[in-house]
């Protein structure tokens, strides 16, 4: 198959998923029982004139279809639509959470990629070991915590040592000067990242260990070791090149959930991302929000996967055959 | 359910620094401790900053907007009121020093402090109340609804000069002081601009801070979700706080808020889950509990019109008979942890005299309840549940996140065990707030069964009466009850000038409310704040210190000598 093609092909097949996945998320919230209005109109002595001029305003009087069509072509000219709770453009308002989230859930999934990919290497160099046994355990140990518990376990245990919430020191008058802001962020971010890490290491450990025995197996590594190649050569070279495939599937849909947040580290830790946004807009019935927060979520997912499919076809010369 | 809080309006713009923030200087308020000058010699340290963290949040600094109690609270602090509360719940001046009636009680003219500044340095007059109650009333159907219920059935609010307020109403309104007392009133210089033409531009202005202040303290400083900070507003017409500012930092887990207050990272939170007094107590903090206005309830179906398959529940026995079941005190031993009252009407002890004291909780009784049971005609049937009208009792119970997400569950799993006794089976499902409202409300209250919700009740009996108004449905209605009767008493008490007069029909309502069910009132919930002993004087108003009722405890709050 010609690169041109491919590239194409696959293009096209993410442009119609993300259009789905448009029409789906319209659809679907509507569906929940509650109406943005039913919260809003919610004021004393309120009337039913008030919830139905909010109705109109909102346009939540007219038809779900007639609704969708507006919907995509506000999309189409970049608006996503002004927050029925904030009474402020949806755009603003995410990436303002993005800018919150992104940084955090980064730097955990980056640390999880390495420390997953490091003891996975590990654990199948050293089959059987003791070494092999402790980081197979650990893995699967702190993959099936669940997360609220651990971050809450690791609030307990670094109480007064590490901040409790929030993403700065929020009693700072003034400017804080760059260095000492980025350094207060940072401390902040280590009891919501380290959960994340440590919940989402154990499945790249599992994963990279299980690929690489796989590999380790074949008879090209095979050929290498009666060439008297060096172990650690052959473990770089041979080995994990081509046990990398399938972590890039999974690490393509991890950054893609990225910005999506973590909705259950950034509650605990009051981290005010994009995940908290999305969890605090369904109860709200904030359509608005919630179809941009969706949105920007499928969109990332989506062109992750696409990107990943373009490295496959780089790396995986097989594809292209 | 939660009434968060009134309405009030906020406003932008600048402010100034603390007055030992050099420019740009970081104070992180741990140092804010240490505070700085020294106080008046009567144990009173002037200076520091005292870190407030909630479980709550702001919203939106635009009172047109804002929703959540936080953004009230905060309104109060930085805004001129007219009147507010003190610890009492009396009524006492705040931007008005003095006000009165005319006879026919259409007319409240309120002087105001002379001279009086905004924090940017223009002046702050009775123009800008005029401005700030006019706005309310011209668009009040649209961008000013948020506000609508604090001017009802006012008319008309002008200046005729700098120090009075002239207001006039349509008809004589019993609780004028309590309506006004939640209007912040927002500087006219800042905010004509966007009561200009059709006034839309008032629900989308954000009020950014700095904002410009009119109370004690200038909202310096605010990020959504995160931090709210306050400085000491020099300008300030009212007594100057003893402290140079005031931080409020928002938490999504009371886990995470305790932790903070447990390893000094914060002085005080808003308010304490039971389940944590005996560790802040043992850890040296200032725990005090106050009976608050928030009451738990078991609501019944009471519209006439409900439909056949549970339409026995209006019957009176049954209502009775379940009321009868209902152990209040293991509730409050059980789900409260003790930090409450077993409840009787729908207007809370803690609201001083709207209360009815002869109302008593009704008395844990499972033989009574069967009994009445019996005498109803509802047979036992196989598997011990009853049948009426030729259908087993047994019941959905609808459950908000409200209250499956606190102490509720406990509640309802005592309930359920003793109606199971009764012959009376009760099922949970289990809703978000929104889509639990729409379920009562859904084919015009015909529909639901039963539901545990709560409600937080405002110090003047007003609203909390409003709710079971024939008018509230389909807006705060959550039982279906709509009684002529009740609606005419409703609207006597609004409009009754005698305090005496009004509170017999206040209390004649709760009667009402008492012996026909639509609520069965569990317990009242205590409020429960904590903060460290570094800190003194910081008095509560109606259960909170950080509260949008008055602006007196931070007025006096200070650090210990």
């Amino acid at each position: 198959m010609r690169s041109t093609d491919y590239v194409l092909k696959r293009g096209f097949f993410a442009l119609v998923t993300i259009f789905v996945a448009i029409t789906i998320n319209f659809f679907l919230f509507r569906v929940l029982p509650g109406t943005a209005v039913t919260n809003i109109a919610r004021v004393p002595h309120a009337t039913q004139k008030l919830q139905h001029a909010l109705t109109v305003e909102f346009g939540l009087d007219k038809s779900k279809f007639q609704q969708y069509l507006i919907y995509l072509k506000n999309l189409l000219h970049g608006n996503m639509g002004v927050s029925f709770t904030y009474q402020q453009p949806v755009s603003h308002l995410l990436i303002q959470d993005l800018k919150n989230t992104i940084p955090m859930v980064t730097v955990g999934t980056v640390a999880a990629i390495v420390i997953g990919v490091i003891t996975g290497v590990l654990s199948a160099w050293r089959r059987g070991s003791v070494p092999d046994h402790i980081s197979t355990n650990a893995a699967i140990f702190f993959y099936a915590f669940p997360t609220q518990w651990l971050g809450l376990m690791l609030l307990i245990i670094f109480a007064g040592t590490l901040p409790a919430g929030g993403m700065q020191n929020p009693f700072v008058f003034g400017t804080e000067p760059f260095w000492q802001h980025l350094a207060d962020i940072g401390q902040h971010m280590i009891l919501p990242a380290a959960t994340l890490t440590l919940t989402a290491y154990g499945s790249y450990t599992l994963i990279v260990r299980s690929s690489m025995l796989e590999t380790m197996g074949e008879d090209y590594v095979l050929t290498a070791r009666a060439k008297g190649l060096p172990p650690r050569r052959i473990i770089r070279r041979h080995a994990f090149r081509n046990a990398m495939l399938p972590l890039l599937t999974l690490v393509a849909l991890d950054l893609g959930f990225i910005v999506g947040g973590a909705v259950l580290i950034e509650v605990i830790f009051s981290w005010p991302g994009i995940g908290l946004a999305m969890y605090q807009a369904i109860g709200q019935r904030d359509y608005p929000m919630l179809q941009g927060g969706f949105l920007i979520l499928t969109v990332a997912v989506i062109f992750l996967n696409f990107v990943a499919d373009l490295l496959y076809f780089r790396l995986d010369p097989r594809i292209s055959e | 359910m939660k009434l968060r809080r009134d309405h009030q309006a906020t406003r932008p713009h600048r402010s100034r620094r603390l007055p030992f923030a050099a420019a740009a200087v970081v104070l992180a308020l741990a140092a804010a401790a240490c505070g700085s000058s020294s106080g008046s010699g009567s144990g009173i340290k002037e200076g520091g900053v005292y870190r407030l963290g909630s479980a709550s949040s702001i919203d939106s600094l635009n009172p047109y907007v804002a929703f959540q109690a936080d953004a009230y609270s905060t309104f109060e602090y930085i805004y001129p009121y007219l009147v507010q509360y003190n610890p009492k719940l009396q009524f006492v001046p705040d931007f008005a020093t003095s006000w009165q009636e005319s006879s026919d009680g259409k007319t409240w003219t309120f002087h105001t402090r002379a001279n009086a500044k905004w924090s940017d340095g223009k002046p702050l007059t009775a123009a800008d109340a005029a401005f700030t109650l006019s706005t309310g009333i011209k668009f009040q159907n649209g961008p000013t609804a948020n506000t609508a219920g604090t001017i009802a059935h006012m008319v008309s609010a002008k200046a005729p000069n700098a120090t009075t307020l002239v207001v006039t109403y349509k008809q004589p309104v019993a609780n004028v002081l309590s309506q006004l007392q939640q209007v912040p009133i927002l500087p006219e210089h800042v905010w004509a601009k966007y009561a200009a033409g059709n006034g839309k531009a008032l629900m989308t202005f954000t009020n950014p801070a700095p904002i410009v202040s009119g109370g004690p303290f200038i909202l310096d400083k605010y990020t959504a979700k995160q931090i709210a900070l306050f400085k000491r507003n020099p300008n300030y017409y009212g007594p100057k706080p003893h402290i140079d500012g005031l931080g409020l930092q928002f938490f999504q887990t009371d886990d995470a808020e305790i932790t903070a207050l447990k390893s000094g990272q914060l002085d005080g939170i808003e308010t304490v889950p039971p389940t944590a007094v005996a560790t802040l107590k043992a850890a040296h903090f200032v725990v005090r509990q106050s009976p608050g206005t928030q009451w738990d309830d078991l609501i019944i179906n009471s519209n006439p019109q409900q439909e056949a398959s549970h339409k026995e529940l209006l019957n009176p026995l049954l209502r009775q008979a379940f009321d009868d079941a209902i152990d209040r005190a293991q509730i409050v031993k059980t789900s409260l942890l003790g930090y409450g009252q077993p409840g009787s009407t729908i207007i809370p002890p803690s609201t001083g005299r709207w209360h009815d004291p002869s109302l008593k909780p009704v008395a844990f009784s499972l033989a009574k309840a069967n009994q009445l049971l019996d005498q109803a005609g509802f047979k036992m049937g196989p598997n011990g549940v009853r049948i009426a009208d030729g259908h087993p009792m047994s019941y959905t119970v609808i459950m908000p996140a409200d209250t499956t997400g606190s102490y509720g569950e406990r509640s309802f799993q005592i309930i359920q065990t003793d109606f199971k006794k009764i012959g009376v089976q009760l099922n949970p499902k289990n809703l978000d707030n929104t889509a639990a409202y729409d379920a009562i409300l859904a084919n015009n209250y015909k529909s639901f069964e039963l539901s545990m919700w709560d409600w937080q009740a405002l110090a003047d009996p007003d609203f909390m009466l409003s709710v079971l108004t024939c008018g509230s449905f389909n807006v705060w209605n959550d039982t279906g009850y709509c009684h002529k009767n009740y609606d005419s008493m409703y609207q006597a008490q609004g409009a009754a000038l005698n305090p005496a007069q009004r509170q017999q029909l206040v209390y004649q309502m709760q009667n009402m409310v008492y012996n026909q069910r639509p609520y069965l009132v569990l317990d009242y919930l205590d409020l429960i704040e904590a903060h460290s002993t570094r800190w003194a004087d910081l008095p509560l108003v109606l259960g909170n210190s950080w509260t949008e009722l008055s602006k007196i405890p931070f007025e006096s709050v200070h650090l210990t000598g």
